[in-house]
């Protein structure tokens, strides 16, 4: 089973192709969307039901259980960037505070994410050949971690 | 809680990381170029916790004995792990503080506490994570 990627070109204006939505940024940046989820989808689904099992005091310094509505708003975050070409397998795992985790490590960058109950997302994204690139900062739109996760801007 | 004196930049302090078996979170993650670390959700505190706690290493056997301490309360520490960075890291590369905060539970006990050069942020866990390496893992049953 093939994924068929379309490219968008995206500009100030909006998409320049119909059809699949296309995500927004600020600058060009090519997008390529899959027709399919990523394969990786299904094992962040069962890891992400997982951690619904965790108990009070999971991590032996006193954190929260996992709240279902994190773990639902993260399901949400997930598919999301399934659909998009370049994003590759997070690694899932819990906050202290009872929110879900995300980190991608590609050596030359890292990203963490945290997804609360409310669908806020906090992310750090480290550029360690420059870390005037460095972010600190949340957001309720998914669409600005593409050009992190992907790293096709122009 | 009182604080006590700062732990010597010589030091290295501990850090237990839950188990990564099947159906626990992944608290680490293999970086490339640099090997299996903690992630920053295995180390950064609650948003109502003050100070994050960690241990001091005193010899080659406390990342075991950091362990053994909560197996003796019940748990089961089957693949869990211990992340270990050095106080010198925690202070002159990214600003933070490193006390002594012993307890009866553990002597060796301290806290990563701000600065007033460097407050407590979601990047400073983050780059923190980047240098801690996973020193021990406890057998799996």
């Amino acid at each position: 089973m093939s994924a068929s990627p379309r490219a968008f070109e995206q500009t100030d204006s909006g998409p320049q192709s119909a059809g699949d939505t296309a995500t927004f940024s600020p600058r060009a940046t090519i997008v390529a969307t899959r027709d399919r989820p990523a394969p990786w989808l299904r094992s962040v689904r069962d890891k992400l039901e997982q951690l619904l099992a965790l108990p009070e005091n999971w991590n032996s310094y006193g954190a929260r259980p996992v709240s279902h509505d994190a773990a639902a708003r993260a399901n949400e975050f997930a598919a999301y960037l399934s659909y998009v070409v370049g994003v590759v397998e997070p690694a899932v795992g819990a906050t202290p505070d009872g929110d879900v985790g995300f980190c991608w490590d590609a050596g030359t960058w890292s990203l963490d994410v945290s997804i609360d109950g409310t669908g806020l997302i906090s992310y750090v994204y480290l550029d360690e050949e420059n870390h005037g690139n460095d972010r600190d900062t949340c957001t309720r739109d998914i669409a600005q971690l593409i050009p992190l996760l992907t790293q096709w801007s122009s | 809680m009182s604080v006590g004196p700062r732990v010597g930049s010589d030091e290295i302090i501990l850090k237990r990381i839950p188990s990564q078996r099947l159906g626990s979170p992944e608290m680490t993650i293999a970086r490339p170029g640099i090997g299996l670390t903690a992630t920053s959700f295995a180390i950064c505190p609650r948003r109502d916790e003050k100070h994050p706690s960690w241990s001091r290493q005193r010899d080659e056997a406390s990342a075991e004995v950091l362990l053994r301490v909560e197996a003796e309360k019940g748990r089961d520490i089957s693949g869990w792990r211990v992340a270990a960075v050095e106080v010198r890291i925690v202070r002159d590369e990214l600003g933070l503080d490193v006390v002594a905060n012993p307890t009866e539970e553990d002597p060796g006990h301290c806290l990563i506490v701000p600065t007033s050069q460097q407050p407590f942020t979601d990047k400073i866990w983050s780059q923190l994570a980047k240098r801690t390496r996973i020193i021990y893992t406890h057998p799996a049953r």
